[in-house]
């Protein structure tokens, strides 16, 4: 009994210092700035690409640069509290999709944590921990976190199974130093603006997504009426998935197919409204059962208010 | 002296007397190539002294000058007319100097590129080319690292569906809309801080899908 009692207790302590780290994690790619080598592998496939990332009083600008294959760059800057106003403004469209103290609650609710051990990771010492989802719409993930400066710097997702579906690891950084008073270069994407635009676009209220697993929140909502497209974006604070439902002039020429490709799952359905046929497609991070699942619970708004 | 040593010493007087077997010469060659070790130069200073030691026996005039350095490097000097295929075709084009492992990759991408140069949009002939070049890489095991599986999706696979009528479906437009819904996904997710640019580094063709719609 005292066994059982001393078990329990060290695995409910080993999952606090795994929520501290966590939490260690966030703050830390909340405040530091950190620039280095980093690669991403999936089913077989290796990119390298440079990372800077600065913060600046309330400012994050992030870029990636890429190594290999077609030359190509992606930055992006975002200042606090420039979403919050717009969020605040149409609660429909879900909170600010961004990592906060709320949606970390959301990920303790929906994976365990477990410290795996001591690694070292390009070329400094982490500490791995194992994120074990708590159903079957979300996948494993294994990260290490640096000892010194808590930065993440390996996140692998991986199969239901437990094997590697795709990597994203540093392969060298370096914290602060220059970095910390390097001038900030300009940003292709503003997402101060982008989530502006976002917000003040019209939620896709006709569709309703009947089965959003627990935790997932919608994170954006568009209508593209020229295209008769609808857009949903769905978040628990760590996996993301979209659903895209197709207007019938497209969905004529679209076939059903699912797809996986390193951790993303691809699922594309036909759904019957009124005589017409439209496409529901879901893409995520998600296991492809889980997305067919999403896939085939989506219906149209009309039918719902019809029903007794 | 190691045991080693003294068959290195016996293959190179085997040598020296035209009666080295081929694992001898193979042996002396080896230990030769690596030019700055010990033993490397311990042998050519006894190939030296033995050729003075039979030139004398022979009454030949015995010559203390080592040009071997310079006969090297006369060689080394000179053009080179034979060329590896591969060489060439991995220097003739900036595209291709890379590995030739990475190259193969390229090259079954190129094919696919070819096949697809009617869709119009970037985005979806560079997830052609990927989803393709998986396919072509079942072959190389060195071309994934330990622990990793190609998932048996790889490929858009269509499903029977009973309750459709229509089957107006087109392969290429399913292809092209799964580029694009991949990409917009990828590229609609950045904002969790955790994550930084790692939505990001899932688009293929590793530009900025900005919405402007």
């Amino acid at each position: 009994m005292t066994a059982i009692f001393v078990s329990t207790s060290a695995v409910s302590q080993q999952n606090k210092i795994a929520y501290d780290l966590m939490d260690s994690m966030i703050e830390a790619s909340n405040s530091l700035n950190y620039s280095g080598l980093v690669t991403y592998e999936k089913a077989g496939r290796l990119k390298t690409s440079k990372m800077l990332h600065l913060i600046r009083d309330d400012m994050t600008f992030e870029q990636l640069t890429h190594l290999d294959g077609p030359a190509g760059q992606i930055s992006w800057r975002r200042t606090d509290g420039g979403c919050e106003k717009a969020a605040a403004a149409d609660i429909e469209i879900g909170s600010r999709p961004i990592l906060t103290g709320d949606s970390f609650e959301r990920i303790k609710a929906s994976y365990s944590f477990e410290i795996r051990g001591q690694s070292r990771v390009a070329g400094r010492e982490a500490t791995t921990i194992i994120l074990k989802p708590k159903d079957k719409f979300r996948l494993p993930h294994f990260v290490a976190i640096d000892n010194q400066s808590n930065l993440m710097l390996m996140s692998v997702i991986l199969s239901l199974a437990g094997k590697p579906l795709e990597r994203f690891q540093f392969v060298e950084i370096e914290v602060g130093g220059d970095l910390d008073s390097m001038l900030v270069p300009d940003a292709q994407t503003n997402l101060d603006e982008h989530c502006v635009n976002a917000v003040s676009q019209a939620p896709a209220g006709e569709w309703n997504v009947g089965l959003v697993p627990p935790g997932f929140f919608l994170t954006s909502s568009k209508k593209e009426p020229s295209m008769g497209q609808s857009v949903l974006g769905f978040s628990d604070g760590l996996t993301t998935f979209t659903v895209f439902i197709e207007s019938a002039q497209i969905s004529s020429k679209i076939p059903p197919f699912t797809y996986t490709h390193g951790a993303t799952a691809a699922v594309s359905t036909k759904l019957k409204v009124q005589g017409d046929e439209f496409t529901v497609s879901v893409v995520g991070e998600i296991p492809i059962d889980g997305a067919k699942q999403i896939a085939q619970s989506v219906n149209h708004a009309s039918k719902i208010l019809k029903l007794p | 002296m190691s045991q080693y040593d003294e068959h290195l010493g016996e293959s190179l007087s085997a040598l020296m007397d035209g009666e080295a077997s081929d694992l001898d010469t193979r042996r002396v060659l080896k230990e030769l190539a690596a030019e700055d070790s010990h033993n490397a130069m311990q042998m050519r200073d006894k190939w030296q002294r033995y050729q003075s030691v039979s030139s004398v026996m022979k009454g030949d005039v015995a010559s203390t000058i080592d040009y071997s350095a310079a006969i090297a490097d006369a060689i080394g000097s000179e053009a080179v007319f034979k060329v590896n295929p591969l060489t060439k075709i991995l220097s003739s084009s900036g595209r291709f100097a890379i590995a030739a492992s990475v190259a193969l990759v390229a090259v079954l991408g190129v094919q696919q590129f070819n096949q697809s140069a009617n869709l119009t949009d970037e985005t979806v002939e560079f997830a052609f080319i990927d989803e393709t070049s998986v396919e072509g890489l079942v072959g190389p095991a060195n071309q994934f690292p330990a622990g990793w599986a190609l998932s048996e999706e790889t490929q858009v696979r269509t499903v029977s569906a009973e309750s459709i009528e229509k089957k107006a479906y087109s392969q290429q437009e399913g292809r092209a809309y799964l580029a694009y819904v991949m990409a917009r996904h990828a590229s609609n997710a950045p904002y969790i801080r955790s994550q930084g640019m790692l939505p990001y580094a899932r688009l293929e063709d590793r530009k900025t899908i900005t919405d402007q719609e």
